[in-house]
């Protein structure tokens, strides 16, 4: 056997260490994460598939600079191995590295070797699918149908909806998403004109019939979807009956004119938004939306000029039988926040990161805004930037030397109330007041514990870590109050912990953090959270 | 029909015969354009198609409705006039004109006396081709790209083009539907997914048992060929449904190093792409990989190559080679082609603003602008090298009539370049009018519907002075912008698939047309018999 000599790049190092990445990687490391003394060994093992326990064949298995295939009995052994520990990755197409599968990942598993070291047992967690079929009410395959998949994750503490896959069905009204890893999904179908878009304009009569936006189990919104859980290696169906609406045209002006297009989505009275095409003159500022379902909604227009400023507009239309005309709407520049670090030391002001986020649950993708400096300087003064009407969480921490005392709008206090962005009013800028008594915590665990700080005040971004008898945590910049301190058996990360709710059955160890105070705590994994 | 109805209703209110009508002022509105959708295979009447009548004079004017059940479809209360007429079945992406060939369908007069009611629309029953692809394990190959190609007759010429391509999941299985019936190919693209593609400096590659893990699959064909000129046909006819396969076979990827890329400042990219069937340029899955200022190509199977490279500020350069285990290639072109040139425009003495000379050879064009005194320079914008037409692009729609080149070949409108040449070009230019010819095609002194019209320039090299319609329902047809010259009129009652691009294959129509001389001394519409195809 010859020499393997393969040179890893910081980016391939980085995909390999990294929990929570899904799909195929093309290029791994498992490089030795302790020295080796220059004794090489054989190494075998097998790999399995996690859920069945069956063998998995022709799996790709990296172990320090050298690889091996699985054979037909999932074994594999690879020759000339330095001794020492490495991490080991797997590949195979339609499984994913126990390391990457999404909220199931688990850290790689260490690989000891040197004399008289066992067989590897490696695993593999076969992909889950969604697949489905859309047909018509009257048993029609629908084709070219969107369908949309939304998964449901966790994102510091919130509840996030991300559109992970997206693709049309065939002409036999099928689909198929694969290569998703194990978690909560939505499935959706978006709007869809029944003869296609370029018919668009002319079309009258039953031609102007779309198949409306609808989620599994066919039922109109987000708000009544049902979630699909999908497990490891779990194909789930997920079928469709689109019965064709009739729709209105809506059209009119924008004052200005939107030079560099517009987009334009239907609001409903949850704010749930359904994007719907537009066809818009540039130069003259003359839109149509061929297809708006009936309803009640919050017409909202998203636009931006050449120099990169955005625009917006809302309009509420009421859309029965017949066609709307000539709306004029005006677009506003959205409005810029000034952000004010009240007594900071001289360039301090970056050292205070600010996140407005978004509380519309509904939205896909939700919306975070963080400020830029003026002008794009380093030492420019911080803004907000198309910030669109909403209400939002304000966030405020420190990087130090100073921590967080008061975060206002106006005469409204941000770490009790959220922030509310209107249209027409200019908003108050958002004054953070900064303390120098700063306190710290240091927790410790007997064993292995995921750890949440939280405090009443609603813009404090809760902190979390996990630790273990080795390892401790240290959060400093802390704001003198109090504190409450989770602790979790399973993976932090995944809870919803910026929700009350969430929090309330497990048991909390309150903390009062007097300046200057540097306080240490045990924590240990109390019950199970509330999900 | 304004009645909204939910499709519960479906049967019902199609048992009655949709009907809609326009208004216009001031003209009788009292004709009718009627017929039946039918399948042409089967002869099945085809409900629910979405008809489109337009008048050819407003295009954004036009009425929608579906056929009954029973196929059948009425516009009523027409003004007279010259109509488009289009359909397009549920799901189909594609719009079908009335007797439509690639693009060009016959309109439907109305009017006193003219025959636009029970008209037959044949639409061609939809076929498709499914298969899977698999690897040398018989394992389905996921992320492999499947191109559909077609061999047909596009513009009067025999052609390979693209028509589809899809990526396809980790079923392996791909799937072409709504198909016309003709002659189609696949060709294949994929990396293994094992396939490990190290940076240059790299020795030797990383073997895995008997398993090499720097590979590639090359570019593979139906029939399980890698010779794009070897590819199987597939004859697709209509409302077929075939099934195939293909397998990829890995191959030891190649590493070609790439030299003289110390110019290129922000950056370097290489494209690599092979000839397919007919002559079809299909993009390989190239991998450029670089460090220290040293790139190399991989990814590939060795094999015939044409490769572009290109940078910010260069004028990179295309070769095609054949590349394996100890090749190279060169980034820059060896020796540039220089290309300038003057343009006259006939009647005026300095060139109109705006000017600007265009080559082009189907696939990719050069440009450069006309100076006040008419030359123009290339500059490091040069072609290279290859066959070109050659084109005066302005606002005033002008045309070339003549060039002439030193330093080049000339044949027709097109200029041939080598490799390091010093071209001189001389472009006779005219200043354009829309100029348009109507005129009617006629059989025993009866108007015929659905012929091919051609106006072809005494000159047969100067294929792009060709002009094309298709005769409407009262014989009538219209071509525009035309290069003012002489010129043979012809009207075939059959140009579906006719090469008329090829001298060979239009020369034997040429003595059954009419000379004109453009523009014609008179605008009286130009009458011209039509000849029948001729079959071999």
């Amino acid at each position: 056997m010859r020499a393997h000599i393969f040179v890893p790049t910081v980016g391939m190092l980085i995909r390999a260490l990294c929990a929570g990445q899904t799909g195929d990687v093309r290029n791994n490391y498992s490089g030795p994460v302790a020295p080796a003394n220059g004794h090489a060994y054989t190494i075998t093992g097998s790999v399995s598939n996690s859920v069945t326990g069956e063998p998995v064949r022709r799996a790709l298995v990296h172990i320090g600079q050298s690889a091996a295939f699985s054979g037909a009995d999932g074994r594999f052994q690879i020759e000339g191995v330095l001794e020492g520990q490495y991490s080991a990755v797997v590949q195979r197409p339609g499984f994913f590295d126990p390391a990457q599968a999404g909220s199931f990942a688990v850290p790689a598993p260490m690989i000891t070797v040197g004399p008289n070291a066992p067989p590897v047992a490696l695993t593999l967690i076969p992909e889950s699918v969604i697949e489905g079929r859309v047909l018509n009410n009257t048993g029609e395959p629908v084709e070219n149908a969107q369908v949309q998949v939304i998964s449901e994750q966790i994102l510091r503490g919130r509840k996030t909806l991300q559109v992970t896959g997206i693709l049309n069905t065939d002409d036999a009204g099928e689909y198929r998403i694969e290569n998703l890893s194990p978690g909560k999904y939505y499935v959706q179908i978006l709007q869809q004109p029944v003869f296609g878009w370029s018919n668009g304009i002319a079309a009258e009569g039953r031609t102007r019939e779309v198949y409306p936006e609808q989620f599994y189990p066919n039922v109109p919104d987000l708000a009544s979807a049902q979630a699909l859980p999908l497990g490891p290696g779990e194909n789930v169906r997920a079928d469709f009956t689109a019965a064709p609406k009739a729709t209105v045209r809506v059209s009119g002006v924008t004052v200005p004119a939107a030079p560099n297009g517009i987009f334009a989505t239907l609001q409903d009275a949850n704010g749930g938004e359904t994007q719907v095409g537009i066809q818009v003159n540039p130069r003259t500022g003359k839109w149509t939306l061929p297809f708006v379902p009936p309803g009640t909604w919050n017409l909202v227009f998203r636009a931006q000029d050449q120099p990169g400023e955005a625009y917006y507009a809302e309009q509420r239309i009421e859309v029965r039988g017949s066609d709307i005309e000539n709306l004029q709407i005006a677009l506003q520049p959205l409005p810029a926040i000034p952000v004010h670090v009240l007594n900071a030391v001289d360039a301090q002001a970056q050292s205070v990161q600010i996140r407005l986020i978004s509380q519309n649950a509904q939205r896909l993708n939700r919306q975070e805004f963080v400020p830029t400096t003026e002008g794009g300087k380093p030492s420019g003064a911080l803004v907000l930037r198309d910030v669109p009407p909403g209400v939002y969480t304000v966030e405020a921490q420190s990087n130090g030397p100073l921590c967080v005392d008061s975060v206002s709008s106006g005469s409204n206090d941000l770490t009790r109330d959220p922030l509310v962005v209107a249209l027409g009013s200019p908003p108050q800028p958002i004054q953070v007041g900064l303390r120098e008594d700063c306190a710290s915590l240091v927790i410790t665990a007997q064993s292995q514990v995921g750890v949440i700080l939280v405090s009443d005040s609603k813009a404090f971004e809760p902190k979390v870590t996990s630790i273990g008898p080795s390892t401790e945590a240290n959060f400093g910049m802390l704001a003198p109050g109090a504190y409450r301190l989770y602790g979790v058996a399973s993976n932090p990360y995944n809870l919803e912990y910026t929700n009350p709710d969430v929090l309330r059955n497990l048991e909390a160890q309150e903390i009062i953090l007097v300046p200057h105070a540097t306080v240490a705590v045990s924590a240990t994994a109390s019950g199970r959270a509330s999900q | 029909m304004t009645r909204r109805c939910p499709f519960a209703d479906f049967a019902l209110l199609l048992s009655s015969l949709p009907t809609l009508g326009f208004a216009y002022q001031g003209t009788s509105a009292e004709f009718t354009i009627s017929g039946t959708i039918v399948e042409h295979a089967t002869g099945r009447p085809l409900g629910g198609v979405l008809v489109m009548l337009s008048p050819t004079t407003a295009r954004d004017r036009q009425l929608t409705i579906l056929t009954a059940a029973d196929g059948g479809f009425a516009f009523r209360n027409l003004p007279p006039a010259k109509y488009s007429l289009l359909a397009q079945r549920h799901g189909d992406k594609e719009i079908h004109g009335y007797q439509g060939t690639e693009g060009f369908s016959t309109g439907v007069v109305t009017g006193p006396g003219l025959i636009s009611e029970n008209l037959t629309f044949f639409l061609e029953a939809p076929a498709s081709i499914s298969g899977t692809i698999v690897d040398e394990d018989g394992e389905p190959v996921r992320q492999a790209s499947v191109v559909l190609l077609r061999k047909a007759v596009l513009l009067g010429q025999n052609q390979v083009s693209q028509m589809d391509q899809k990526v396809i999941g980790s079923s392996g299985r791909f799937r072409f539907a709504h198909l016309s019936p003709g002659t189609y190919f696949i060709a294949v693209q994929a990396q293994p997914w094992y396939a490990q593609f190290q940076g240059p400096g790299t020795e030797g590659s990383q073997t895995v048992g008997s398993r090499d893990l720097d590979v590639a699959y090359p570019v593979t064909y139906y029939g399980d060929t890698t010779n794009g000129a070897a590819a199987a046909p597939i004859s697709l006819t209509e409302g077929a449904s075939i099934m195939v396969q293909i397998a990829l076979h890995a191959v030891p990827a190649i590493h070609i190093p790439i030299l003289g890329t110390e110019t290129f400042q922000g950056g370097m990219s290489a494209a690599a792409s092979v000839e397919g069937p007919g002559g079809i340029m299909l993009f390989a899955n190239a991998v450029t990989i670089g460090a220290n200022n040293t790139y190399e190509l991989t990814g590939l199977a060795p094999g015939r190559y044409t490769v572009q490279f290109g940078g910010e500020g260069e004028p990179g350069s295309r070769q095609t080679v054949d590349l394996a285990a100890g090749s190279t290639l060169s980034a820059r072109s060896g020796a540039p082609i220089s290309v300038t040139g003057q343009v006259v425009f006939e009647g005026i003495d300095h060139s109109p603003n705006g000017v600007g000379v265009l080559l082009s050879d189907g696939k990719q064009s050069f440009h450069a602008g006309v100076r006040q005194d008419g030359s123009f320079d290339f500059g490091s914008r040069a072609p290279v090298p290859g066959r070109y037409q050659v084109y005066v692009s302005s606002a005033d729609k002008a045309y070339v009539k003549s060039i002439a080149a030193k330093g080049a070949a000339v044949y027709g409108g097109t200029v041939e370049m080598a490799e390091g040449a010093s071209v001189q070009l001389s472009v006779l230019a005219a200043k354009g009018v829309r100029s348009k010819l109507d005129g009617i095609a006629l059989k025993d002194d009866k108007p015929v519907a659905a012929a091919m019209v051609l106006l072809v320039p005494q000159e047969l090299d100067r294929k792009a002075l060709i002009r094309r319609d298709q005769s409407d329902s009262d014989g009538t047809f219209t071509l525009s912008e035309i290069v003012p010259g002489r010129y043979t009129l012809l009207a075939i009652d059959d140009g579906r698939e006719l090469a008329y691009q090829d001298a060979d294959v239009i020369k034997p129509y040429l003595p059954g047309g009419q000379l004109i001389e453009f523009p014609p001394k008179s605008d009286a519409p130009v009458k011209v018999k039509v000849v029948s195809r001729r079959r071999q």
